[in-house]
Formats: C-alpha cells, structure tokens, sequence
C-alpha cells in the first residue's frame, strides 16, 4: 500500500531512498541508522566528525546492514560540500548534544553561541551542499529520488518554555526558525521539506539527572520513520512532548506562563528583595542570567548562581546594564558569570550601580556594604 | 493493486536530469487550517459552532447559517468514494509528468463532499479513508485510502510502533 505512487509523492518513505545521518556517534544517531535501514533504504549514510576516534556502538553500528561511514562535519562547509559531491542526500539531523549541567562550569562565554550556530548550521550546510537549496549540478544523479527531506530535531522546549532547558530554548527556537526560512525557501524549487521533531528527556547519559517518562533513542527513531512514511511534518514524541502539544493547542499563553515565566516571575521577586537590600532601593529587578543565553530566567540555575554570588567566590564577574529607567528606580542588570576562582571572597554589591556597563568586581571593591 | 516498487536503476547519467516541480500552493488563510491538521496526522474540518454543520472546503462564513464562528475540530474520516476519473493530460507542468493521475468524490460521513487525489487500491463505490497529506509545495491535499488495511500494511504499522 505504501508502495503506491501517488501516495509516495505526498510522504517520503524511506523505502529506496537514501539517508544521510549527520551524526553518528550518538545514541540517537546509531538508532536512526537502524531504524532507516529497517525501513528499507537503499543506502544509509552516516556521517563522523572524526571517524578515527573510538565512540560505543561503533561495532554495532558498522554491522547495520547498507550502512556506510562517512566523514561529515556538520560545522564545516566544506566537509558538506565534499560530502554533496560525492552524490550524498541530507535526511537527518540529530547533532543535538543536550548537556544539563550549568554554564558555571564552563568557563567563558563564547560556547553557547559555538553550538547554536553549529546546531543550526548542521541542518542548513548539508542541505545547501546536497539539497539543492544551492543549485549543485553534481546532484541527484542517481535519479528517481528527487525530494529530499531534511529533519531537525527540537526539544520540546522550542515551542513551550521547558523546565530547566533555557539554552536549549535559545537553540531550538533559532532552530525552528532556521527549518522554516528553509521550508520556505526550499519548497520553492521543491527540494527540500524540513520535519521538526519535538521530543521529551531522552533515555540518554547526558539526561542523567532528569526523571521519567523519557523517550528512547529507538522510539524516536522509529517515531521519526513513521512520520516520513506517513508524509508528516509536526511530530511529538513522548510524553512529555505530547503533554506540552496538548497545552500548547488549547492555551499557549497559559503554557508559557506555567513553565517559564512564572518561574521567572518568582525569581525576580526574590531577586527584587534582595537587590532592594543591597542596592539602597536603586535596583528594583535584578536579573541575574544564570545561564546567560536565553534571556528566560530559569529559577534553579539563577538560584544556585544567585547563591554562589551571595556565599562562594568571583574574580571577574561583568555586569551588563539591559535597561535603565531613570525616575522610576528601576534598573534592569543582567549579569554574566565569566570565571571564578577561590581567591576572594564576594562580599556584596554597591549601594549604587552605574547605568552603564562595569565590572561587578570594581563595583564590589567600592562596595563598602555586606549583604544581608 | 498497487504494484510493489522496484528498486530504483541508476540514472544515465548522459541524460539530462528532471528538475523537481512543484504543484500549485495558492491557499486562502483560513484553509491553512487544513495545512496545521495534515501537518500533524490529523484530520480536521470546519465544524460550525452554531449549527454543527462540518464545512468543506473552508470558508470564512457557514453556508447554512452564515455564522462566522468555525474553528477546525477532528472529525471522523470514514467515506464513501461516490465517483473516480483518471487525468490523461494535465496543463500543470507537475502532474503532466505525472499522469495518468486518478481523482475522486468522497462522500464523508461527516457530510461534505470532497474532491480527492486517489491511491491506487480505491475502488468506485467502496468505503475509503480521506487523509490530509502535505504534497510537494507544503499545502494540504486530500488523498483517499481504501478503509480496509491490508496486512502487509497492518505489520509495517505495529513494526514501526
């Protein structure tokens, strides 16, 4: 029935066709091989940043039937371009690393902004080398099939402020948008379609600390093969997902409210008292960017950074002044964490903070107040 | 019946390579509803608010009584294909390539009558399934499936699932 053609033109089956999965060296990427595999493509390919390094499932992965080892670097054109050359289809994005320990530990501020546009550009760079959003006379040689079908994959929280996952927010959202400009624009030629994938915690090391339900990496490969064979384009994998696409349907407002804002709404009252005490009254909303990426504030991790600021030690803190509303009190600071070391002690903020940009650590040297 | 698919040969690659085309995609703003539904496996329609009259396709005010309160809501799927034709020969570049191209009447049980792309197990006069698929150009089509899941089908679905 599947085999039907007119039907076949309204989904993308993976039954002889070709697929490229840009990351192999994960779990989910390792079950999307199997899973198209199994689905009958013709070739799968799999791309690896390094193949020489040694990753689990490497095994396992080069015994899947018609799988074929590529080396891709998502965030290196050239490593697409030479991959769209050789007569390769982009199908699947899955280089989507979800970590959720806190920027505290990482040192600097330039990493979120590496990944997003690693993220984001791994969907777009084998699509423009391979795809044909680029127009690449090299491509579709082998015919027949003409309609390739980019995937990314979204947490949930692209669409719905997700607990605990504000960097993934800032990510997946320039990531939706990046899939529809493509949508957009590769319809146009008719050549590329973009599936988004909304999924909960996966079963993964990296979700260790997360409870369930969770998705695992099997499921959402399978989920993902069943959408294409069924010509989707919106899919909700889990529970979790599924719970925030139905909320999401009757009252997004409410939704966002529920997940984020009221959290952060709750934070910035603590914050508030806080700031009033220290800060003589002249700062009524502090807020504090935990995880300096999203602009949400999320309640634990601005908490637990709010904490550290309060008891542990700073050596180079900056202050970023985001708005400043003269005759109202109001000042709105967003502070980024840089580095910290064990060698002084953070003992308070000014009574006053200057409008402009400064560092917290000039401010707290003139600081001659303690913190309540 | 649908034919099993044979593997694709390889192209020659002395011959010129067909350019991917796309059907038309023109839609109204209030028929994107049909693209948000097929966008997610489902299958919804106008349902008046104030007479219950399932409408298709959409519109901006009810034909029965003329209320403008009509949100899409899922409804049942289930018809009846009252009539089929095959297309020969089309003027859009995308289906002149594609012919012979079979279209359809389905009667819903839900009540309107939906003009519908046909897969090739439909058969004139017999239950089908309507389904809203996106087609190449991103817009929601109806497609009929005969009702009566085959078996091959059935295990590719409790496979997948």
């Amino acid at each position: 029935m599947a085999d039907d053609p007119h039907l076949r033109e309204m989904t993308c089956d993976p039954k002889f066709r070709r697929v490229l999965i840009t990351d192999g060296r994960t779990a989910v990427g390792q079950a999307m091989a199997k899973a198209f595999s199994d689905a009958g493509a013709s070739i799968v390919f799999v791309g690896l940043a390094d193949p020489w390094k040694p990753f689990p499932g490497m095994g396992s992965l080069r015994k899947i039937e018609r799988v074929e080892i590529v080396p891709l670097d998502v965030t290196d054109t050239e490593s697409g371009y030479r991959a769209g050359r050789s007569e390769r289809r982009p199908h699947r994005h899955c280089g989507q690393h979800r970590r959720t320990h806190s920027c505290r530990r990482c040192r600097g501020s330039s990493w979120p902004d590496d990944r997003a546009r690693g993220d984001r550009c791994s969907l777009s760079r084998p699509a423009a080398a391979c795809a044909g959003v680029r127009p690449d006379p090299s491509f579709s040689r082998r015919g027949r099939c003409k309609f390739g079908r980019g995937l990314r994959q979204s947490a949930v929280g692209a669409c719905a402020d997700e607990l605990a996952r504000i960097r993934e927010l800032f990510r997946d959202r320039g990531g939706m948008s990046v899939g529809g400009a493509m949508h957009a624009r590769g319809t146009a030629p008719g050549r590329v379609k973009v599936l988004n994938v909304f999924f909960g915690p996966l079963e993964i090391e990296w979700f260790q600390t997360v409870p369930p339900p969770k998705v695992t990496p099997a499921t959402l490969a399978n989920a993902v093969v069943r959408a294409l064979q069924h010509g989707l384009e919106d899919v909700f994998v889990g529970d979790v997902a599924e719970d925030i696409r139905q909320r999401l349907a009757v009252n997004p407002k409410a939704l966002e409210r529920e997940t984020g804002k009221l959290k952060g709404i709750s934070m910035t009252v603590d914050l508030m008292s806080f700031a009033r005490a220290v800060a003589n009254g002249d700062i009524r909303v502090i807020d504090l960017h935990a995880d300096a990426v999203a602009g949400i504030p999320d309640h634990c991790a601005a908490a637990r950074a709010w904490d550290s600021a309060r008891r542990s030690e700073w050596r180079k803190c900056r202050a970023t002044t985001s708005a400043d509303r003269p005759g109202t009190g109001t000042t709105l600071v967003s502070a980024s964490i840089l580095e910290r070391t064990s060698t002084r002690r953070f003992t308070g903020f000014p009574a006053r903070i200057c409008p402009t940009t400064q560092s917290i650590r000039s401010m707290s040297r003139s600081s001659s107040r303690r913190l309540p | 019946m649908t034919e099993p698919l044979a593997r694709p040969k390889r192209k020659d690659p002395l011959k010129r390579t067909r350019l991917p085309l796309r059907p038309q995609d023109v839609r109204s703003r209030t028929a994107h509803g049909l693209t948000a539904a097929a966008a997610e496996g489902r299958f919804a329609l106008q349902v008046c608010l104030d007479c219950n009259t399932v409408i298709y396709p959409p519109r901006d005010a009810c034909p029965s009584c003329l209320s403008a309160r009509l949100p899409f809501r899922d409804v049942a799927r289930g018809g009846t294909l009252i009539a089929e034709t095959t297309l020969r020969t089309s003027t859009e570049p995308y289906f002149r390539e594609r012919t012979p191209w079979r279209v359809g009447t389905v009667k819903l049980d839900a009540g309107p009558v939906v003009v519908a792309h046909l897969h090739g197990d439909a058969v004139e006069g017999e239950r089908v399934r309507l389904e809203l698929k996106l087609d190449k150009s991103g817009s929601a089509v109806a497609m009929a499936l005969p009702e009566r899941t085959p078996r091959t089908w059935l295990m590719i679905r409790i496979c997948v699932r």
